[in-house]
């Protein structure tokens, strides 16, 4: 079991829930990829593993999990762990980005969750390159899936 | 001369029928007065010497029903933003109508004729982002005010893309979609 902290595999995919507002005839916006206040300088993720097979099995178990209410026409986003760390390569102006093991507790009528993540090292919010990184990380976008 | 209005007029009728309504975007249909805009307005079956004129705070939104307002720009995004406005309303969330004026206007004054992918942004910003299959990128994001943010991609001919950040006012970032030679982008 990952602690807190410590670095997700290169070879691992993660997914991002984007609400609607963010996605256009599944066009998805860099907005969806940009940090606000309330993320502490952490963008949540989940992790579907490393197994394309599996991406089905690990996304029903992410959309149980999810703690936040998703909308039917939201998307999760999904990306490979690799292409996040090396998607700021060709943009000197922002640091390269990082994704670590972030498992939630149990808490309340919430399930404890080994699948979230979150990439650190984001502009902060409103900086001038925020737009710039989430457009970056949104070109690496891979797969999308159904929210619900 | 003002070329068009953010706002929408609200064409059902007192009898309940939906009324068929259509603004002009001609100056001679609108007409400024300080902070209100005038608009002529037709109703069917009423004679387009009698059309009335409405006046209306200007920025000001109220439902549209049934009209068909002659801005190309509003035209390509009208239905999307109809989106976005329903979903600021769900969530209790921001919807700036300055940005969306400045969004149309932009639309307007580039003849753009390709759909923007738009969005919603937390602070009630609109963002419209054009993509081509090289991977160049126009998005531009209406704060509100005539101002703009802007996120370019272009592609330097086999060179890395070239990222470009920055603000700038709506007329001007359309001089630099020029400039940068990504007007294709929106019109073809």
């Amino acid at each position: 079991m990952p602690a807190r902290g410590d670095r997700v595999a290169d070879d691992e995919a993660c997914v991002r829930y984007v609400p609607p507002r963010y996605t256009d005839n599944d066009m998805i916006d860099g907005g969806a990829f940009q940090l606000r206040d309330i993320d502490k300088g952490e963008l949540s993720v989940n992790l579907l593993g490393t197994n394309d097979a599996g991406y089905e099995a690990a996304m029903q178990q992410v959309r149980q999990l999810f703690r936040l209410t998703v909308k039917k026409s939201g998307r999760f986003a999904q990306l490979e762990v690799a292409e996040v760390r090396a998607a700021f390569t060709e943009a000197a102006q922002l640091a390269a980005l990082d994704v670590i093991h972030d498992p939630l507790p149990a808490e309340g009528r919430h399930a404890a969750d080994s699948s979230h993540a979150a990439i650190i090292n984001l502009p902060s919010p409103g900086s001038e390159y925020a737009a710039l990184a989430g457009d970056l990380l949104a070109e690496k976008i891979r797969r999308l899936h159904p929210a619900i | 001369m003002i070329a068009r209005a953010g706002l929408r007029l609200d064409a059902g009728g007192a009898a309940g029928k939906a009324a068929h309504a259509r603004m002009f975007a001609g100056p001679e249909a609108i007409e400024r007065a300080g902070s209100w805009i005038g608009l002529s307005v037709g109703l069917s079956g009423a004679a387009a010497p009698h059309w009335p004129r409405l006046w209306v705070p200007l920025m000001q939104s109220v439902p549209l029903q049934g009209c068909a307002i002659e801005s190309p720009g509003l035209a390509l995004v009208e239905k999307r933003l109809a989106e976005l406005r329903e979903i600021a309303e769900d969530e209790g969330t921001p919807y700036s109508f300055a940005a969306e004026a400045d969004l149309v206007q932009f639309l307007d004054a580039a003849g753009a004729v390709n759909r923007p992918a738009t969005y919603l942004m937390e602070d009630g910003s609109l963002r419209a982002k054009w993509v081509n299959l090289q991977g160049e990128q126009v998005a531009v994001q209406f704060v509100g005010g005539g101002r703009a943010q802007l996120v370019f991609f272009v592609d330097r001919g086999g060179k890395a893309m070239a990222r470009i950040v920055g603000q700038d006012t709506v007329e001007g970032a359309l001089c630099q979609v020029r400039s940068l030679g990504l007007l294709p982008l929106l019109c073809r």
